[in-house]
Parts: C-alpha cells; sequence; structure tokens
C-alpha cells in the first residue's frame, strides 16, 4: 500500500520511492523547489495529520521541526498524511480588546481575549489588522498556558499609526482581525544549556516569554535576560523581572544603559559590548535578540564572526515600525502589509 | 567509490564546514560585499546548497539555474578574480575540516566546470 498524500483538499497517491515533491508536481501541483537535494529549503511544507517522513526534516532549524515542518523534495513518505504549504498560518479570526494598561511612559500592554484553538510558542508574534486594513505585527508577551487572555506590548512609535491608536484612542471592546502565531524565534534546546537573551524596546516581550517559559518549565542551565535603553526611566516591565530572578536562582537580569550609574545588575554602555562581553563568559550559549533590527542584525553578525554558530542564534528583529517578516513569509507570500507608518 | 560529501560525514558535518567558510568569506576584502546580505540564514542556505553540490553531494543545479542565480552580481562586478577568492576559501575550509588535497583538488576541478555559467559568460567551446 502506498501512501497517500494529502494536499489542499485532494489525494494524491505515491508511488515506491517516490518524494512528495516528485508526486505533487507529477499531478501538475505547482511547488516552489529550487536544489531538489534538501539543502535550500524552497519547497518547505507542513504536516497537519499524519507522521513526519523519516529525515525530511535534515536540516531544518529546531523551530522549524517543532512546527512539524519538512522538506518536499526529500520526503519519501511512509504512511499518509496530510500536509500544507509552509506559509499557511495556523490561526485567522476575530479577537476584541479586553484591557489597555500603562506600563511605562512610551509602552502600553493591550489584553486580547484569546480565541479557543489558537495555540503559540513563546517568543512568537502575530499580526493584527484594524477594519481600515491598516496591519501591525506584536510579539505575544503573556504564557502560552494562560488560556482566557493574550497580552501584547506597544511601544508609541512617533507618526505611528497603529502604535498611537492604541494609545490613544483604542478601548475595550474594540475588534481586530488577528493572524498567527508567526516566527521562529523560540527555544526548542535542552534544559542544560545556558539562554542569553538580549534585546531593546519592546523586544523585551517575547524574550521575557521565553525565559518565564523555561524557567517554569524547569530550565536547568542559566538564563540571562539584558534590557538596553539609552537611561533607566527608558526601561519598562522592571518589576516583573527582577520577581522572576528572585523566584529563580538561575535567572539573572541585567539593564544596559548608555546613560546612568553602573550598580548591581545594571551596566552604562553599549548592549552590543555588554552580551559580546557575556557571551564569552559562557560555553557555547544559546542567545535570543530581539528588538531594533540594525541591533540584532549586528550583533548576530559580530557573534557569528567570534565563532558562535547560527544555529545557536534566534533572533526577532523588529523591522520597520512593529512590522516583523519571517523568512517563510519573505519567500513565499507576497508584501501583504503596509509599510507606512 | 564514496563521494566528499560522504567522507566528511553528510548533511550535518556540511553545516559545520558551510560556517567555516561564512566566516571566512565575510573577513574577506575582496569578496565580502557580494555576500553581505542582511539575511544570514538565507544566506548560508545558498553557500550551503553551493558546498554540497560541489563536494558531490545529492543537490543537483543546472548550469542555467547557476547562470541565473548569479546574474544580478555579474552586473554588479563578480569577475574571475572573485571567483577564485570564492574556491580559494572553500579549499581553506575543507582541509580545515579535515579533507585531503585531492579531494579539495576534485571540489576545485567540480567548482571550475560551471565558472563559465556562475560569470554568465557562453560555455567553452560554443559560438553564441
Amino acid at each position: 500500500m502506498n501512501a497517500v498524500i494529502t494536499f489542499e483538499g485532494k489525494d494524491f497517491h505515491t508511488a515506491p520511492g517516490e518524494t512528495i515533491l516528485d508526486c505533487l508536481e507529477r499531478e501538475g501541483q505547482k511547488i516552489p523547489a529550487s536544489c531538489r537535494g534538501g539543502v535550500c529549503q524552497s519547497c518547505i511544507m507542513r504536516v497537519t495529520q499524519g507522521p513526519i517522513p523519516p529525515k525530511s526534516q535534515d536540516g531544518l532549524s529546531d523551530a522549524l521541526k517543532g512546527q512539524n515542518h519538512f522538506l518536499s523534495c526529500i520526503a519519501c513518505p511512509q504512511e499518509s498524511l496530510t500536509c500544507e504549504r509552509a506559509h499557511v498560518v495556523e490561526f485567522q479570526g476575530k479577537v476584541s480588546i479586553e484591557a489597555i494598561e500603562r506600563l511605562s511612559n512610551d509602552v502600553v500592554a493591550v489584553r486580547f481575549s484569546r480565541p479557543s484553538g489558537f495555540r503559540f510558542s513563546p517568543g512568537q508574534f502575530v499580526t493584527l489588522e484594524r477594519g481600515d486594513k491598516l496591519a501591525r505585527s506584536y510579539s505575544i508577551a503573556s504564557r502560552e498556558d494562560e488560556l482566557s487572555h493574550i497580552d501584547i506590548h506597544v511601544q508609541r512609535v512617533p507618526e505611528g499609526r497603529m502604535s498611537t491608536w492604541f494609545h490613544t484612542e483604542a478601548k475595550p471592546g474594540d475588534a481586530l482581525q488577528m493572524e498567527g502565531a508567526k516566527g521562529s524565534c523560540i527555544h526548542t534546546g535542552a534544559i542544560h544549556e545556558h539562554l542569553l537573551l538580549a534585546g531593546t524596546g519592546t523586544g523585551l516581550a517575547p524574550l521575557y516569554c521565553i525565559a518565564e517559559s523555561a524557567l517554569r518549565r524547569g530550565h536547568e542551565g542559566s538564563i540571562t535576560l539584558m534590557h538596553g535603553a539609552v537611561s533607566q526611566d527608558r526601561l519598562y516591565f522592571t518589576d516583573e523581572c527582577q520577581q522572576l530572578a528572585t523566584k529563580y536562582p538561575n535567572f539573572t537580569y541585567e539593564q544596559c544603559v548608555l546613560k546612568g550609574e553602573p550598580a548591581t545588575g545594571v551596566i552604562v554602555g553599549n548592549l552590543k559590548e555588554a552580551l559580546i562581553a557575556k557571551t564569552q563568559t559562557i560555553k557555547s550559549p544559546r542567545v535570543f535578540l530581539c528588538g531594533d533590527p540594525n541591533l540584532v542584525g549586528e550583533i548576530k553578525r559580530e557573534l557569528f564572526l567570534s565563532g558562535l554558530s547560527l544555529r545557536r542564534i534566534h533572533v526577532d528583529p523588529f523591522i520597520g515600525t512593529n512590522i516583523r517578516a519571517d523568512p517563510i513569509e519573505i519567500q513565499k507570500t507576497p508584501v501583504a502589509y503596509p509599510t507606512s507608518v | 567509490m564514496s563521494s566528499l560529501f560522504e567522507k566528511l560525514g553528510g548533511r550535518e558535518a556540511i553545516e559545520d564546514v558551510v560556517e567555516t567558510f561564512y566566516r571566512k568569506v565575510l573577513a574577506d576584502s575582496r569578496i565580502k560585499h557580494f555576500f553581505d546580505s542582511v539575511d544570514m540564514d538565507r544566506q548560508i542556505l545558498k553557500q550551503k546548497s553551493f558546498i554540497t553540490m560541489v563536494v558531490g553531494g545529492p543537490v543537483s543545479y543546472s548550469g542555467k539555474d547557476m547562470r541565473e542565480a548569479h546574474k544580478h552580481l555579474v552586473a554588479r562586478g563578480l569577475n574571475d578574480m572573485h571567483f577564485d577568492a570564492v574556491v580559494e576559501l572553500l579549499g581553506q575550509s575543507l582541509n580545515e575540516h579535515g579533507a585531503a588535497s585531492e579531494d579539495i583538488a576534485q571540489v576545485a576541478a567540480i567548482a571550475e566546470s560551471v565558472r563559465a555559467e556562475v560569470l554568465n559568460r557562453p560555455l567553452p567551446g560554443t559560438n553564441s
């Protein structure tokens, strides 16, 4: 009995030894593909039901593996399965605002009702679209096991239409269209690893979630969270971070400010240099970087050139105002979001 | 006879070779500007495809693919000097990961076989 592939509502019968890519193409389906040897990842797809074909996840990041992605050009299924194109998002639907709480001068937390069936991993983000089609992406700032609501942190961006709206006009009961969860800046490594998380602005939200979730689930290695800003009064969520440090001895919270007085837990200097110095004191760390895209890119590059494998560097650059792009999204989907602020 | 791809240890070992190679490329003033893209992960996948091919691994690119993929770089001045630099850094990277010199020579020969396509020149022996 050969495996049957269910794709976009139709059944396709594989021949013995045939790959899913070859089978779908034989039947006239158009799947992007290039190297056909399991390397370039152009033909990436996702299993929604059934077993993942053996060896078809070779070379994929842990994040993509965890989301059941596989490479169709090296996937020879032994059992029947259902799969979809990789860019299909898991959830699309309306959410409404439950509450808006001010966290600092320029950051508010917005709480939404969490739709049943919506799942995410700490570190992922969602795209929110207003009635007039204005859309922005925001990292989820609440726990994955909190089923009643999801929170996001919104930093007010000068001239930013969506962030200004959240800060000045939005109110409980307002509904938005939500799409997600997206993004591969998530932690799937082993519990004894040493994690270093660094970011600026609301890059803190995904980093805090990754750290909190790992600690809650019994992480044994050290976790250091570094939040950078111009000065201490520009940092936010500091009580929550300090509480986490009190609760878990293997967690350290460090503020990194350009201007101010050095103190316990406060580094005065540039986040990039502070993080790179920290990296050198830790044996094979796993690093997470979120926030300002230039800073994220620079730190990533420098860490890589200093010898850290790209497989141990996870990033979520907040491109534009709060528009984020996932590598798969860039590759596979036309630009769907307005780029002006 | 096993390919260098197998001798090096297959897909996983290739990832380490690719990272070594990419570090060298980004530090090399002759060619780094062609590789210094914002998206390092995309960039490394391209290099992984290339290296998997030249060490005899299971990827297949046609000459036409190579030509199309590099056209925009030729327009930015990609020439023989850059091609030679890539082959040189690749040889160093393979050497650091334990490849024998005859295997590295074999890799250089495979790379050489796509030079005309990469640089978007007519193939040797054709009149077009």
